[in-house]
């Protein structure tokens, strides 16, 4: 797609032209000569964006000014791109950094610690997920700027974006404050000067990753590395916990066999990758054995390699079973594959095991006397809670067969109820590999990087402590039996079928040179997520220390970015529900202890924060003390009160040394509220006979006030009772729209279905966007997740059907149900 | 009745008429093209000298060298350090293909190629040995079939090697015209690493030399009735391969005080005693499998047949060898059976053909290879003999 050149500025132009009056002879096709600098326009975006090498319009919400500016906190990685749009093509451009100094101070922030990668770009043919983006080149492997000048892949052809990705390694100890500096950006001998802005807050990202995960490293790597040696992957695992990720095993599993010796090996190998405090686990292997015909695991090398982990533990003084995980190819999604039949065998070898090697730890501990009794009971515990990790969801049979430790994918979290079957699990685990499709969060190309990154911040929200994915290294091509050779380890996108990116986060580094493997963009947003979550780790000791917890502030600040596991979000609304994160873990710190008791919406536009802070700390808002707030501990709460019709942005902070420390957050965008007496004109039949009025709601509900509309619904045989509801402000539902509340009253002592349907104007087929048993009474109904709908196709919202039935079955008698309102939150 | 071999060579002679001072011109060759030597590989740079390499069996690495003391050709080769799996005690292999859609090139018609030649230089400052052949299938990235398989003895220093394109042996089990690639298998190094002790080796110069004559490229395979494999032709010994060290051989049964079950000749498999504890194989080659009765069988004919053949197992103990069957279009075993085999003795193997159907129905419509299996779990070398497989109809 061509790219649509923009006005150049004038101030460009100008320097261009007296650039050209010093270039010397001009001759033709001589980028030294007659280049103009407006041939490149550099621009700033998220790094939570995705710009695609042939496309431009379609970024015109997301362009920013040409700088670097970054937010990032003590000890995280923090990313932002720029982008060069070429209009001519560019022979070479090279990138140089100055160090940062502190503005007002004499500290600096060395360019060492900035990472600047030249975007390659990997082509993406058929768009599986069906979310509306694009084919085309998608940036996904970050090659150092330095090597892509050294292997001369620092050019642009003209008409196509080349991106930079650049990367803050904030220091533990960078004292917190704005840095400034210059990124100097030669094309083809025209330099351009882009401001570097970085500010380096005053919180300390855990060095420790609480976290847990298994990405599977034993692939294809040593296909596009050429490098089978267990140095490769070693370097491969480095970089991993470096990204806040840990593999399943930790050697190629023919790199070892069944002797002592090897096991040892293996152990040994495994306690030198864990003094990383950012690699957080390992997995056991698995080794086959057969009983009744049934292929399940070797308890007896299992028990032999639990043993050896607890005896380097005792050796050591690590509690390395802590942080040991166990799962086997042998029971992988048993439910797809037909191995059900192995699950009760695997389940029992395995407890089998634990049991010997529990008994078996008395013994051991006996051959190291200096330990402590305490260590011991330690050891005991983390044996105890040893899980075999089994890709599935939770079934009642499963149960029986003795799993304890279901990873489900990650849809089966996204409601309430289903997310409350695990909760007696000791660790909660989960999974995302070709489903579920966006806007389920996952890692395929075509999908966002907000839903990347999202992933982390849902696991500290639904309390999932344990992330799986298949594979970072598929080097190769799944053709539906076999793995077939690749030719180019930098594109075919799809080399499991129909799931973009599925199965490799990594690039190989040896073609390059390099020792080590290419990260990502999609490798970036895991590791910004992951460091996320150690935000609110923090953030929930914080308020756990003054007894209370974040579960209300998460869900509110959550908000902006998913509901459920369903990611419907923008760049600015994921980057201000960070910055509310940031903010809201530093009050929390501050000696004032500022923590959001509770933050709640009526669903009619008014929010409500309560807010506490200790004695001895005036809370401000919008720079005025707040008054009149109620005693609570050593404390007090006040209210905050918004009405987003006149206001969208809550504020509130204290004054420590001397400094304001604030939260400032876009609370949500207008609301439209449509009561009863708005809408009755807006029902119609749809597959029943409808009579509608307008009621008094006391009538119906005694507790209730106001109007009520109520849409009698005909009875019915061999159909559903349903009813079309078309207002004016439905066609306002957008891309834009936060969510929707329809509030519904249910007259009888009965639960009645209900289903939401939308029917958009670019589809035939209805959505069903809401499921759900009507309760007697008020039903407030919310739905979220406009963001994520494909508006390209869709165009624009036509009509809601409401059914009141769930089957076509049996006759339905004729029923009435009422309507109360109908309100639309934007973003 | 017997049956003897017949190889059936076509020999093709291309002919050129000359006219001395005539208007007419010389009728074109249409093969001229594949008359032409061919540099497969130089190994200038990555792309796409190595990028093409394809790695098995956790060869080691591979990387570019530009130290001219150790280039034949240009200014660059490759740099081999062959280890192999560990644990798996594998065979470090590499092959680089005929063909790339990517990089547009297709060399794959062997049909003029006389022989493969290639400039490697022992680093190591002793004789090593290694061998080279060309690929013939490519299932996956695991899997393929070689043929042409020779073994070198490398001198220290530069050794200029070929390989034979024996097209007549080349036949019986693979398409001349489709040759996948060369490959390169070394031995085992036992380190997870590359250090100054292990083996290296430099590669270069990858040249596939052409004749004039056109290479015949049929084969006809005849079997006795009912026969899958007696060992009594000598085409059969291409038939059977192992990737794993191992001696593989067809023998008089008489030289090692047997007597075969069927005729004079028999399979000798001697597995070498590497102790990984990990499962191999040795495998007959579909292309035998499916010139048997079993491909297009009916399944009223199958219902009262049997697969079966002899094992003698010449060690202590008793030896499960079990056999695995598998489908043509994938490689994939789906069915695996019990061989146990007492020492010191013939042991007879039958199976049912209807019980293999109820694993894969459409196994007589696409038999695959047979693999027989063997734990690798001795220290040292084991020897089998195998004979007279075979289907038998019974009432």
């Amino acid at each position: 797609m061509k790219i649509k050149r923009t006005a150049p500025s004038k101030k460009l132009f100008a320097f261009a032209m007296s650039a050209m009056l010093f270039a010397g002879t001009l001759s033709i096709g001589n980028f030294d000569a007659g280049y103009a600098e407006e041939d490149v326009e550099f621009w700033s975006t998220y790094a939570t964006e995705k710009i695609l090498r042939d496309e431009y319009e379609m970024y015109d919400s997301v362009r920013k000014a040409a700088e670097v500016r970054v937010r990032a906190c003590q000890g995280e990685y923090e990313s932002t791109q720029l982008i060069m749009t070429a209009n001519a093509d560019v022979g070479s451009y090279e990138v140089e950094l100055s160090d940062l100094t502190l503005s007002g101070g004499e500290a600096t922030f060395a360019k060492e610690n900035i990472g600047v990668y030249h975007e390659k770009y990997i082509l993406v043919e058929n768009v599986y997920d069906k979310n509306g983006a694009p084919t085309g080149w998608y940036p996904d492997a970050l090659l150092p700027v330095e090597t892509a000048e050294e292997y001369g892949e620092n050019k642009i052809a003209a008409g196509q974006n080349q991106g930079l990705y650049i990367t803050f390694n904030v220091p533990v100890d960078q004292a917190a404050g704005v840095y400034n500096g210059t990124m100097k950006i030669t094309c083809d001998k025209n330099v351009t000067e882009i401001p570097v802005i970085l500010t380096v807050e005053d919180l300390l990202v855990s060095q420790t990753t609480h976290s847990k995960s298994k990405f599977n490293a034993t692939f294809h790597q040593y296909l596009g590395e050429l490098n089978s040696t267990q140095d490769m992957l070693d370097a491969y695992i480095e970089k991993m916990a470096e990204y806040r990720i840990s593999p399943g095993a930790v050697m190629h599993g023919s790199q070892f066999t069944t002797s002592e010796e090897d096991m040892r090996m293996y152990v040994d190998r495994a306690y030198e990758l864990l003094q990383n405090p950012k690699m957080s686990n390992f997995n056991i292997p698995a080794f086959t054995a057969s009983r009744e015909n049934v292929k399940t695991i070797d308890r007896n090398m299992l028990t032999k390699y639990i043993d050896c982990v607890l005896e380097k533990s005792l050796e050591t003084g690590f509690d390395m079973m802590g942080r040991a995980i166990f799962s086997t190819g042998l029971i992988d999604e048993p439910d797809l594959f037909g191995l059900m039949d192995r699950v009760p065998y695997v389940c029992e070898d395995f407890n089998a095991a634990v049991t010997t090697s529990l008994n078996n730890l008395d013994a051991l501990a006996k051959r190291y006397p200096e330990t402590g009794p305490e260590f011991v009971e330690q050891l005991k515990t983390s044996l105890e809670n040893f899980p075999l990790i089994v890709s599935m969801a939770k079934t009642d049979q499963a149960v029986e067969m003795g799993v304890e430790t279901f990873c489900p994918k990650i849809d089966d979290y996204d409601s309430a109820t289903s997310r409350e079957k695990y909760d007696d699990q000791q660790q909660r685990w989960w999974y995302t590999c070709v489903t579920p499709r966006p806007p389920y969060a996952g890692y395929h190309l075509e999908d966002t990087l907000i839903s990347a990154r999202s992933i982390s911040w849902m696991m500290s929200e639904y309390d999932v402590i344990g992330n799986f994915f298949w594979a970072v290294d598929v080097y190769a091509r799944y053709d539906g039996t076999n793995y077939q050779p690749i030719e180019d380890y930098y594109q075919t996108s799809a080399r499991y079928p129909e799931a973009n990116g599925d199965g490799f986060l990594f690039y190989p580094g040896s073609p390059y040179g390099l020792d080590e493997p290419l990260a990502s963009m999609r490798l970036e947003a895991i590791r910004d997520g992951a460091e996320e979550y150690e935000l609110f780790y923090d953030l929930q000791n914080a308020y756990a220390a003054l007894g209370f917890d974040t579960d209300n502030v998460q869900r509110n600040i959550s908000s902006l970015i998913y509901t459920g596991t369903r990611v419907s979000s923008t760049s600015e609304n994921f980057y201000g529900a960070r910055n509310a994160l940031i903010d809201l873990t530093k009050l929390a710190k501050t000696p004032a202890g500022v923590c959001v008791m509770d933050a709640t919406d009526d669903n009619y536009g008014h929010v409500t924060y309560k807010v506490y802070v200790n004695n001895g700390y005036d809370l401000l808002s919008e720079g005025e003390v707040l008054q009149n707030g109620e005693a609570y501990g050593n404390g007090k709460i006040y209210e905050i009160s918004i009405d987003l019709a006149e206001k969208n942005n809550i504020n509130f902070g204290v004054t420590i040394d001397g400094e304001l420390v604030e939260f400032d957050y876009r609370v949500g965008g207008k609301t439209q509220i449509r009561q009863a007496e708005d809408l009755v004109g807006s029902f119609t039949e749809n597959t029943c006979t409808l009579k509608v009025e307008l009621v008094n709601a006391s009538d119906v509900d005694a507790s209730l006030s106001g109007k009520l509309v109520a849409l009698t619904l005909g009875a019915v045989d061999g159909k559903h009772q349903s009813v079309n509801f078309t207002d004016d402000v439905i066609k306002s539902v957008s891309s834009d729209t936060k969510r929707i509340v329809l509030r519904i009253v249910n007259p009888t002592d009965k639960a009645i279905p209900f289903m939401l349907q939308a029917k958009f104007k670019g589809s035939s087929i209805n959505l069903t966007i809401l499921t759900v048993d009507l309760a007697p009474g008020e039903n407030v109904l919310e739905v979220s997740g406009f963001g994520s709908y494909d508006w390209t196709n869709y165009e624009s919202l036509e009509r809601f059907i409401l059914y009141f039935t769930d089957s076509v079955k049996e006759p339905h008698e004729a029923q009435t149900v009422y309507v109360k309102d109908f309100v639309i939150y934007d973003n | 009745m017997k049956k003897w071999i017949k190889a059936v060579a076509l020999a093709m002679a291309a002919a050129s008429v000359l006219t001395l001072g005539a208007c007419k011109k010389p009728a074109e060759d249409p093969d001229a093209a594949l008359k032409e030597d061919v540099l497969l590989n130089n190994f200038e740079g990555w792309a796409p000298d190595l990028q093409l390499a394809r790695f098995m069996n956790g060869f080691g690495k591979i990387s570019l060298n530009s130290d001219s003391q150790y280039v034949s050709k240009g200014e660059k080769s490759a740099r081999l350090d062959p280890l192999g799996w560990t644990g798996a005690g594998s065979l470090p292999l590499v092959y680089f293909p005929t063909q790339s859609d990517t990089f547009q090139f297709d060399y794959s018609d062997f049909s003029y190629v006389d022989y493969v030649s290639f400039d490697i230089y022992n680093a190591n400052g002793e004789e090593k040995t290694m061998n080279a052949g060309l690929v013939s299938k490519v299932t996956s990235i695991e899997s393929i079939n070689r043929v042409c398989d020779q073994e070198f003895t490398l001198q220290p220093g530069w050794n200029t090697c070929t390989i034979q394109v024996e097209a007549s042996v080349l036949a019986i089990t693979a398409d001349i015209t489709d040759i996948k690639g060369v490959y390169f298998m070394f031995e085992n190094a036992h380190s997870l690493n590359v250090t100054e002790d292990t083996p290296k080796y430099y590669l270069d110069n990858i040249m596939l030399v052409k004749k004039d004559e056109k290479s015949s490229t049929e084969f006809e395979i005849i079997l006795r009735e009912n026969e899958i494999a007696d060992f009594e032709l000598l085409y059969q010994q291409y038939m059977v391969a192992n990737d794993n060290p191992s001696t593989v051989e067809v023998v008089n049964a008489a030289e090692y005080g047997l007597v075969a079950p069927s005729g004079n000749k028999v399979l000798r498999v001697v597995l070498n005693g590497v102790n990984t504890g990990y499962w191999k194989y040795f495998r007959i080659s579909e292309v035998l499998i499916q010139a048997t009765k079993l491909n297009g069988m009916s399944e009223a004919a199958a219902q009262n047949a049997y697969i079966c053949f002899e094992t003698y197992n010449n060690t202590d103990s008793a030896v499960n060898f079990p056999l695995d069957f598998t489908r043509a279009s994938d490689g994939k075993a789906f069915l695996s059976t019990s061989n146990n085999c007492a020492p010191k003795q013939w042991t007879s193997y039958e199976y049912k053909i209807t019980d293999i159907l109820k694993e894969e129905p459409n196994f007589l419509k696409d038999p695959g290879q047979f693999l027989l299996n063997y734990k690798d779990d001795s220290s040292v070398d084991r020897e089998f003999f195998f004979d007279n497989f075979r289907i038998e109809f019974r009432n």
